[in-house]
């Protein structure tokens, strides 16, 4: 009871308090709005490439087609009277690349001299190598056909025909389990769980403030146990995170459709952060001596665990090193359980090995807290 | 059970608390050496001392937050080993203000409340009555952030009344606190008294000590140098004087033409206000002095306004037994 009793004061507190609503929700939000935007175009429908179409024809529209069929990209038709305006843009890098058609591309077509141009902004080979190699891969359809027409032509059956044109290596593109991989499914949880780490400042700051107003000693001479002290700091904070990381994800869902997968599955990881998180606040909040010192910690292991976890970039994007100590953040075991759930469509049993290990660092981190609490609860009252 | 009934609970002319030999190191400085005392049941209790001599740290011992190395701690004749096992029976007002400026009165009312074991429609009576004894209730639902210094200080001890405590501490409870707020404390001190209840009383302010306490306790280095019963302190520690007041054509404002007899039995009169002192001396009585002054004054045609025996202020005797140097705390 004690513990409830304290749990319902820190809420009242906390929805007190002006600015919490900003930095526990509206601020993530804003990340995720601005990162998801920013970055939703390297989804793999994400890139725009913006075309104009000087010829017209059949055929100019039948390339644009194949274009499309590669997979990976989205067209956009520009008028031609806008294409000066177009070649501007790329030209001063305020627009990375346009595709032209040019006109009699349908009569050249017929006689083996077709060109279609890809203007690239200089300096933006990594966002628009992909196109480039969706418009030569369209390309070689068209040369595939023609020379599968010249060898028909010179007698060779349709089977050898083919059999040429395999080639001797193939890849076999093979998508595992996934659902749309998209790169609002990195984002959105990704920020959902940094955010959620910063919570470690709301604990250490209201054990610091405590102390230092002499609540602690006060609030120890009614009929409190020590533990539910520490109890009833863990509870109403686990439950703001757990809202916390709710409305985020559900924010995601809502503005980008990001998929979620197993909602059981997700609330059980969201569980396992929040206790992960909080304990660590304990920690945080019984081992440092200043408010100043437990922020300093705060974003040491919000903002680090962040980079080195895999919740800016996918993980494999980083050098071996940051993997190996990537692997020793609870976000990335928070990180990869949600993947898992959102984009291999896994299931509470997918996640087992991620909440195990989360779990492990909240014991790690209850024991650190409950190590150093008498010692704290010493100098609080003391002081 | 009400306070008088519990407060009866207490076996007859056992002491509410009775402290013996209480030694407290933090680290190596020594905060209590070895202090010993008794609080009769029922009595407010003045725990004095200068900055430092030891008191918040006895009261901390008190209420089992604080774990001494030596001696022991019986209240209610049941020794307490610290920790919680007579928290029900203890209230406590810090120094500090420990109230959270963002809940209303009633909030943090109630969380204290809740904390120390009470419930439902037992508890909303509870914070109806203390909020009337210190004039709060019109307030209750007001946010602790708008409230005066005094409202805070007086909703501060409303905290440490809500459990019907039979023995409640109170450090300091006036500091910046108004005339008017000081007043309605004191009443508030005295109110429980009438009802049985014991008070450990801890003051800068001796006037407060003398209005308020039976007996008193004057620390310093974290030892007692004075207990007892304040008058017995008083008398044990400064003799009484003889307070000589004249009314003459001018007097005080021109009293240099005007001077006061000297008598046999008290040193020479010393000016004291609007008027002068006579300190006794070894083996005289102060009604004897009073009497030859009454008969110089009438010897030499003086007419008199005031004279009487005055008992010396307790600021007197502290700063007697405690020195005059500065007392800044670390």
């Amino acid at each position: 009871m004690a513990v409830w009793t304290l749990t319902r004061k820190e809420w009242l507190l906390l929805l007190r308090e002006r600015g919490v609503v900003f930095w526990l929700l509206v601020l993530p939000m804003v990340f995720i709005l601005v990162f998801g935007a920013v970055f939703s175009h390297l989804s793999g429908t994400g890139i725009t490439v913006p075309y104009v179409n000087l010829d017209g024809t059949k055929a100019a529209q039948a390339f644009l087609d194949a274009v499309k069929k590669t997979g990976g990209l989205t067209l956009s038709q520009e008028p031609a009277s806008a294409l000066a305006d177009q070649k501007a843009r790329v030209a001063a890098g305020r627009q990375s690349l346009l595709l032209v058609v040019p006109q009699g591309f349908g009569r050249a077509l017929a006689h083996g001299t077709a060109k279609v141009a890809l203007y690239r902004a200089a300096g933006s080979d990594q966002s628009t190598g992909p196109v480039l190699a969706a418009v030569e891969q369209a390309a070689n359809t068209y040369r595939m056909q023609a020379v599968a027409k010249t060898l028909a032509a010179h007698g060779l059956p349709m089977p050898a025909v083919a059999k040429v044109l395999a080639g001797p290596v193939r890849v076999e593109d093979v998508e595992v389990n996934a659902q749309t991989y998209d790169a609002l499914a990195q984002i959105v949880p990704g920020y959902t769980v940094m955010f959620a780490f910063y919570t470690i400042i709301s604990i250490v700051r209201r054990f610091h403030l405590d102390k230092d107003l002499g609540m602690t000693a006060r609030l120890m001479t009614t009929r409190l146990r020590p533990w539910q002290y520490l109890a009833g700091a863990w509870l109403p904070y686990g439950m703001a995170v757990c809202v916390q990381c709710a409305v985020l994800l559900a924010f995601g869902r809502l503005l980008y459709g990001v998929h979620l997968g197993d909602v059981l599955a997700i609330a059980v990881l969201v569980a396992a952060v929040a206790l992960c998180v909080t304990s660590m606040g304990l920690a945080v909040a019984v081992w440092v001596k200043s408010e100043n010192q437990g922020n300093a910690w705060t974003q040491l292991f919000a903002l680090g665990g962040a980079m080195v976890g895999g919740l800016w970039f996918p993980i494999d994007m980083m050098p071996h090193t940051i993997q190996i100590i990537g692997h020793l953040t609870p976000q990335y075991w928070a990180q990869q359980g949600m993947q898992t759930v959102m984009l291999r469509a896994g299931h509470v049993a997918a996640i087992w090995q991620n909440v195990a290990v989360l779990a492990a660092f909240s014991a790690a981190a209850f024991a650190l807290a409950a190590w150093r609490f008498p010692r704290f609860l010493r100098g609080a009252v003391s002081g | 059970m009400t306070q008088t009934a519990r407060s009866a609970k207490t076996a007859a002319g056992e002491p509410a608390v009775a402290v013996e030999g209480l030694k407290v190191l933090y680290g190596e400085r020594v905060a209590l050496a070895g202090v010993s005392f008794e609080v009769p049941a029922g009595t407010c209790f003045g725990l004095l001392g200068p900055n430092g001599a030891g008191k918040s740290t006895t009261m901390k011992v008190l209420c089992g937050l604080v774990r001494p190395q030596a001696g022991w701690v019986r209240l209610f004749g049941r020794e307490v080993s610290g920790g919680h096992a007579d928290a029900g029976r203890i209230g406590y007002v810090p120094q500090a203000i420990t109230l959270y400026d963002k809940l209303t009165a009633q909030e943090n009312l109630a969380l204290f409340g809740r904390l120390s074991g009470l419930r439902g429609a037992a508890l909303a009576a509870r914070m109806e009555t203390v909020l009337t004894q210190v004039g709060l209730a019109d307030r209750a639902r007001e946010p602790v952030a708008r409230f005066s210094g005094g409202m805070k200080r007086r909703l501060n001890i409303a905290a440490a009344l809500l459990h019907e405590p039979e023995l409640v501490i109170m450090d300091e409870p006036t500091v910046g606190v108004d005339p008017q707020s000081r007043y309605h404390i004191f009443n508030l001190v005295r109110e429980m008294k009438t009802r049985g209840v014991t008070v450990i009383y801890c003051t800068h302010y001796m006037e407060e000590a003398e209005a308020l306490c039976d007996h008193i306790a004057i620390l310093d280095h974290g030892a007692v140098i004075a207990r007892g019963p304040l008058s017995a302190v008083l008398r044990e520690h400064a003799e009484p004087a003889v307070y000589l007041e004249l009314d003459e054509p001018g007097y005080p404002e021109a009293p240099a033409g005007v001077t006061p007899p000297v008598v046999t039995g008290a040193s020479p009169p010393q000016p004291d206000g609007d008027g002068w002192l006579y300190r006794l001396t070894a083996g005289h009585d102060a009604l004897a002095v009073l009497e030859a002054v009454a008969g110089a004054c009438r010897g030499q045609g003086l007419r008199v306004r005031r004279l009487e025996v005055v008992r010396p202020a307790l600021e007197r005797v502290f700063l007697k037994l405690t020195g005059t140097s500065l007392r800044d705390e670390a």
